[in-house]
């Protein structure tokens, strides 16, 4: 693979920052019952961010995840300051920074929109806050993270000539090169290509840990959520609807809004009914019964089950029962989309490699217990 | 900035006072001309020269230039100068339309050799002062006859609206996604079809503005009508400048209410179609 | 209905080069799918085959008739712009209406136009939003509607470029089964351009890999995954993409990763001593060595620590340090071990792929996609590589 060439020497699996002469130390992020309401003479207020609370641990990489208009660029241009706090704290370290200007708040920004200076080069461009304060080895040190982002043939061009991909990756070069004890950054490999993509992404992470910044990056892409954060902080609506580490979003979701947005190719998600025998709980889908982990739902509660068609097992006696209308054959492994008697969707179901599947065929399959999620009908919310 | 701002509040700093004072003065400077202008007009003969804000307003100049006293004054007809003037310009805008928009269409679509230096040519017609090519014309007018005719107004005219025209035309073509036009050949349109069913309607608001903007620019010149008419095709802009008198007695009252209403018909045509010219290009056509 | 055949079809714009030597047979009926990075040529291709730009050196035949040439509504074909191209003052019914009022696909009364939009839409779930302006319309009902403009009309060749790439990834999942279920279900010869190897794998009967306007390599989805020709052809597909690893032949073994893995070399790849090679490892193939395999000379195994661990979804991909280098390896996350824990990563021999030339420490993406160096075969020696039968003639 072609990252062989770039490890870091010393560098560890673990979160064990380096820190020269004139780094600073990485800080805790604090974020207390922070409110954005936008409002203006003649419309409607809209509350953009709803009562948000975060502790970020120093040296922590948080994803702030969601659709589009969930909260959570507006979150991070609070932080950054380029947007006033209607209300609540947001502390660096011990520091209350609401009312700091930007410039003195001491987080690097890595904004794609962030102005690059036009007439320099992006060597220059890089450098420039290092000579500024006039750090031994500026040029060095641009080279060797240039590298590392695969972006040294961009060096000698001047801003105007990149194209989006390639400005992303110079503003995130230009955030990262001033190693702030705070690291902001929005959809920062959102232009890349998926090969490109994957490649900065496992670096971004390596230097972060290598130099541990506290970073705060948001996203509207599940993948690159999960597998960049320490944890990650679910938003919709401007409300924080889950914050855990991956395998707690993925594994365990605390809402059907989690549970969907979370996991590709997406969750299945249909009507069910709780049957109750004793202490048995099962869920009566269509003609079939699944067998869900969930203990405390009462008998006849109407529930949204979901199954990620990984979790599905074929070849089973017992589960659901309906017929292929549809085989993706990925070779890595098979989709088949299954019509169930009863079941208005349309669900999918991941299949090993090397079956072949083909339309009509029949298709039984469930899931283990503790990945057949249960929501309530209405709320949404997880019934465990 | 210490202060939480609440919703609607601005910030009031030494350098926002002075830019709004700045702006107030830029528009006062801008728009005297216009407001002194409209005085005037309002002005009778006795006070035109002798006022400044206090006088006695009167609507008698308007009637005046376009009475019959108005033509003994000028020895112009100020009624049939403004039908000229909407006859040589709409025809002028009429013409270049008819040949513009194709133009436009091929040089937006179509690279071939020599096809930008034909386009500068053509925008070089605007930059050359039409002092430079007068005396030429003058003289080709009289011989072949063109002299103070709409024909060689029209024909004339069409060096200040054709330019115009095919440019901001070529560049609404060129902004337009060539996959419209190539959906419709593979849905099995000629491509005299694909022009006139799918970029044609697309590029409305172009014409609208093209139109607009070469017919103000026709309306407002002076040099042609000036040198190659006299009375038969004469225009607004050469009827407005008689009543400043030629050796007789200057009437600047009657001047700027001439001005004004010389102005009227570019502002009405401008205030109907102005739904077109703000209106965007494509929309929902491409992605996005 | 309709056969299509390209031969040594050319394009150039200016200087550039934007398809060369293009020669391809696709049947009739066959659902035809080529997969290259942007800017490979595939868009022009499309417009080449439609028509819609003058090639400058080759031939392009549908059902046998030469149609080089010929204006693009003669040769009857049906293209899906990636940009969708919806005609912006139309309804959505209209839009799919204009293919058919041309008179050129055949004709139709006002009934049976009406029939026809009925039955695509409501394939498609667009049914409700007949009388919708384009402007009305979500992305991904713009794009079904221009997939409709296609699937409505009658045509020897449906050409889709890009349909899905605007999309998000759950609705595009969504349908890329649904156009798989279209494409079983319609008997035209359809040639889909892409730059997404999982839409290439699954709706695909064969698939042809562009690379700077040539191909590299055609043949069934089955083939180019499990024997790519080259090292680009190998890193197209899959994500993550495949390890390539560079090795050397010392004493008999293939010898990489500084020493930590070696092979014998199969006697069939007639390798000599001292020459470079590249291996080929699919992230998906390696596996954490639980002591569930038998031994035996069939798996390869490495001693390795890993780096990092990122969540895929339900699977995990672990960054393995092994020797002077790195594996990606992705696993289950029910198997997948911590980071900073001692690991040993195997993969059966079989699946691993040997191609020439290590010279090229390919540092980055671009100078890897310049230097593709060919596949000679299995580390097991077992299949080597066929010679692509259409591309490079």
């Amino acid at each position: 693979m072609s990252t062989a060439a770039t490890i870091p020497a010393g560098a560890g699996g673990h979160a064990t920052p380096r820190r020269g002469a004139g780094r600073t130390e990485p800080q805790a992020l604090t974020i207390r019952n922070v409110r954005k309401v936008y409002a203006s003479r003649g419309r409607e207020t809209f509350e953009a961010v709803k009562g948000m609370d975060m502790n970020i641990r120093p040296g922590e990489l948080i994803s702030l995840l969601g659709p589009s208009g969930c909260g959570k660029t507006t979150t991070l241009r609070m932080i950054a300051g380029l947007e006033t706090i209607t209300s609540g704290d947001i502390l660096i370290g011990d520091r209350r920074i609401n009312d700091l200007p930007p410039g003195k708040r001491n987080v690097g920004v890595g904004f794609e929109s962030y102005a690059l200076y036009p007439p320099l080069n992006v060597r220059e461009n890089l450098a420039y806050g290092l000579k500024a304060r006039k750090v031994a080895g500026a040029e060095a040190q641009v080279d060797d993270l240039a590298r590392r982002l695969e972006m040294t043939e961009l060096l000698d061009l001047r801003p105007a000539s990149l194209s989006s991909g390639q400005k992303q990756r110079v503003a995130l070069a230009r955030a990262l090169i001033r190693q702030p004890p705070v690291l902001l950054l929005d959809e920062p490999l959102g232009h890349l290509d998926a090969s490109a993509r994957q490649r900065v992404r496992r670096e971004l992470k390596l230097l972060q840990r290598e130099f541990g910044y506290t970073t705060i990056v948001v996203t509207h892409d599940q993948l690159e959520a999960l597998s960049l954060s320490d944890r990650i902080a679910v938003m919709n609506g401007g409300i924080i609807q889950q914050f855990g580490t991956p395998d707690e979003l993925f594994d365990d979701p605390a809402n059907q809004f989690v549970a969907d947005f979370v996991g590709e190719p997406g969750i299945n998600l249909f009507p069910g009914v709780v049957r109750r025998d004793g202490g048995r709980v099962t869920v009566r889908v269509g003609d079939d019964t699944l067998v869900p982990a969930a203990s405390t739902p009462a008998d006849g509660r109407k529930v949204v089950v979901g199954m990620r068609p990984p979790d599905c097992v074929t070849g089973v006696e017992r589960g659901l029962r309906g017929e292929v209308a549809v085989f993706e054959d990925l070779l890595e492994y098979g989709l088949a989309t299954v019509v169930v008697p009863g079941v208005d969707e349309r669900l999918v179901v991941q299949t090993p490699s090397g079956q072949a599947w083909s339309g009509g065929d029949a298709l039984t399959f469930t899931a283990p217990p503790e990945r057949v999620y249960l929501f309530d009908a209405e709320t949404g919310d997880r019934l465990r | 900035m210490a202060t939480e701002l609440k919703p609607g509040q601005k910030r009031l700093t030494p350098g926002a006072i002075f830019a709004d004072i700045a702006i107030v003065a830029w528009f006062v400077f801008a728009l005297f001309p216009i407001l002194w202008m409209l005085l005037l007009a309002l002005k009778n003969d006795a006070q035109q020269t002798s006022t400044y804000f206090a006088f006695s307003p009167t609507l008698e100049n308007f009637g005046t230039v376009l009475s019959q006293r108005g033509t003994d004054l000028t020895s112009v007809d100020f009624k049939s100068a403004i039908l000229m003037s909407i006859l040589n310009c709409g025809g002028a805008v009429l013409v270049s339309l008819l040949i513009g928009i194709p133009a436009a269409y091929a040089a937006g679509r179509y690279r071939f050799k020599g096809s930008e230096d034909l386009m500068f040519n053509m925008l070089s017609f605007r930059f050359a002062p039409e002092l430079m090519v007068i005396v030429p014309l003058f003289v080709i007018y009289t011989q072949i006859g063109l002299f103070d005719t709409v024909f060689g107004m029209i024909w004339v005219l069409q060096l200040v609206t054709m330019p115009l025209i095919v440019w901001i035309l070529r560049s609404y073509f060129e902004d337009m996604p060539e996959d419209l036009e190539q959906a419709a050949l593979l849905d099995g349109y000629t491509r005299r079809k694909a022009f006139t069913m799918v970029a044609l309607p697309l590029v409305r608001p172009g014409i609208a503005a093209a139109a607009l903007l070469s017919f103000i620019f026709a309306w407002n010149n002076y040099v042609f009508p000036l040198i190659l008419s006299d009375t038969a095709a004469s225009t607004v802009t050469v009827a407005i400048t008689k009543f400043l008198g030629g050796g007789g007695q200057a009437y600047y009252n009657l001047t700027a209410a001439a001005a004004l209403i010389g102005a009227l018909p570019p502002l009405v045509l401008a205030l109907t179609i102005q739904r077109y010219l703000v209106q965007g290009l494509s929309f929902g056509a491409v992605k996005g | 209905m309709g056969t299509l055949s390209l031969r040594g079809v050319r394009k150039t714009y200016g200087s550039t080069v934007a398809v060369d030597d293009m020669t391809i047979d696709v049947g009739d009926g066959e659902f035809f799918v080529i997969l290259g990075p942007s800017g490979a040529g595939k868009t022009t291709t499309l417009k080449s085959i439609a028509g819609l730009v003058d090639i400058d050196g080759g031939q392009v035949s549908i059902n046998g008739v030469d149609m080089t040439g010929v204006e693009p509504y003669h040769r009857n074909v049906a293209m899906a712009f990636e940009s969708y191209a919806l005609y912006p003052q139309k309804t959505v019914a209209q839009n799919l209406a204009s293919p058919l009022r041309s008179g050129r696909s055949g004709s139709f009364s006002q009934d049976e136009q009406q029939k026809r939009i009925d039955a695509v839409t409501s394939t498609l779930g667009i049914h409700h939003l007949q009388q919708r302006l384009p402007r009305e319309l979500s992305n991904g009902q713009r794009q079904r509607t221009a997939l409709g403009r296609v699937l409505v009309r009658p045509a020897d060749i449906y050409l889709l470029d890009e349909p899905l790439s605007h999309l998000d990834a759950k609705l595009r999942a969504q349908m890329r089964a649904e156009l798989k279920q279209i494409a079983q279900s319609s008997s035209t010869t359809t040639i889909y351009v892409t730059h997404d190897y999982q839409e290439a794998l699954a709706l695909g009967d064969r698939i042809a890999i562009l690379r700077e306007g040539r191909f590299v390599q055609i043949g069934t989805p089955e083939e180019v995954w499990r024997t790519p020709v080259d090292t680009f052809v190998a890193t197209s597909l899959g994500q993550p993409e495949m390890n390539l690893l560079p090795g050397a032949v010392r004493g008999g073994r293939i010898e990489f990763l500084g020493g930590a893995g070696s092979f014998p070399a199969p006697a069939d790849l007639g390798l000599r001593d001292g020459q470079t090679v590249q291996l080929g490892i699919r992230p998906s193939e390696l596996e954490i060595d639980r002591g569930h395999r038998p031994g035996g000379d069939r798996w390869l195994r490495l001693p390795g620590r890993v780096l990092l661990a990122e969540r895929l979804g339900r699977q995990v991909e672990l960054d393995v340090h092994v020797g002077d280098g790195q594996l990606i390896v992705v696993e289950d996350s029910d198997h997948a071990a911590p980071e900073g824990s001692e690991v040993t990563v195997q993969i059966d021999l079989a699946d691993v792929h040997v191609f020439d030339g290590a010279s090229t420490a390919a540092d980055d993406g671009e100078a890897r996609v310049h230097r593709a160096a060919p596949r000679l075969g299995s580390a097991l020696g077992r299949h080597s590589a066929p010679m692509p039968e259409e591309a490079h003639q």
